[in-house]
């Protein structure tokens, strides 16, 4: 099954011209030193969509040179990076380069590729310069504590699953993983009540 | 048909997105940004809540926390969209009480594949 979203590609191109115009009213209005204002975040906003967008409808050039500019712009917003001269004079040009890809995907016409590399490279070197600093590591503990106990594939697998006590506030289910489990092959559920409390 | 809320504060994702569930016969109500969502979810109750992160006024992960503590919505199955760049933000959509995530860019298939899951 193939869905064609081809069809939303006119919508995606006026939105993100409307986006840069924003970004760059934003960027005009937006001093040197400032953290956390809602200009910082409209910028952010309008190169995120870009991004999320054009990966969909396969642009790639747009998606790695929005990236590079989201990247920059979350540590902007996040006040790990301060917001330079140099550097909003770098987003504008960037804006102006963004503008023209857009356009040019629009009518069907080549953009300025040497420009766009060149851009390009300019806020890879600015995001490569480190920032004040940088985001501490995240908790990735899953929501589950999931243990395998040995045996061979023939004898198929034994599965100790013991989901935390809060699961269902996520408004996950466990039966959704059996579900899941049974629709890989054959699968047998043992429930394990010796942790449940007593009925009131 | 179950029905789900679609939250995205872009016109284009949200347009994909109505288009691939309503295709795939679900009732959907959209939503241009947390607050708006939050107003739709108090007046109608959603079977499933489908919400991108970054958006005006309200953004993706306050709303899935002020829906998590409506009672029409404890077990609510919702889903945030993401994107790679943000593994921090899962960490903090989790603990606001996001059921999961997807990773953009938008994919339909995998999107109705993942609703049919938590709808079951």
């Amino acid at each position: 099954m193939t869905i064609d979203l081809m069809q939303f590609r006119q919508v995606f191109f006026e939105e993100s011209l409307e986006g840069l115009e924003a970004m760059e009213s934003s960027l005009l209005h937006l001093d040197a030193g400032t953290t956390d204002s809602e200009e910082i975040h409209t910028i952010f906003r309008a190169a995120h969509s870009i991004k999320g967008g054009s990966a969909t409808f396969g642009f790639h050039d747009l998606t790695s040179f929005t990236h590079v500019l989201e990247s920059l712009l979350d540590e902007m917003r996040a006040g790990r990076r301060q917001v330079t001269q140099p550097a909003i004079t770098l987003l504008l040009q960037a804006v102006d380069c963004l503008r023209g890809m857009i356009v040019a995907l629009r009518d069907g016409v080549e953009s300025d590729q040497a420009q766009a590399t060149h851009l390009h490279q300019e806020l890879e070197a600015l995001w490569h310069t480190a920032p004040e600093v940088r985001a501490a590591p995240q908790d990735t503990t899953p929501d589950v504590a999931v243990e395998t106990t040995g045996s061979t594939p023939a004898a198929g697998w034994h599965i100790a699953f013991q989901p935390y006590p809060y699961m269902l506030r996520s408004g996950n289910d466990p039966v959704r993983l059996f579900r899941e489990l049974a629709a890989l092959g054959s699968l047998t559920v043992r429930v394990d009540m010796t942790q449940l409390p007593p009925p009131r | 048909m179950a029905s789900i809320l679609a939250v995205d504060d872009s016109a284009s994702m949200r347009q994909m997105v109505t288009f691939t569930l309503k295709g795939a016969g679900y009732e959907v109500v959209e939503a241009q940004d947390g607050h708006e969502a939050l107003g739709i979810a108090k007046t109608k109750t959603v079977n499933l809540v489908l919400t991108d992160i970054n958006m005006p006024k309200m953004d993706g992960i306050a709303l899935i926390r002020a829906l998590r503590a409506l009672p029409n919505y404890k077990f609510t199955p919702m889903l945030m969209l993401t994107t790679e760049s943000a593994p921090e933000k899962k960490q903090e959509g989790k603990a606001a009480g996001a059921t999961g995530w997807m990773v953009k860019p938008f994919n339909p298939e995998q999107l109705l594949a993942t609703i049919k899951k938590v709808l079951g």
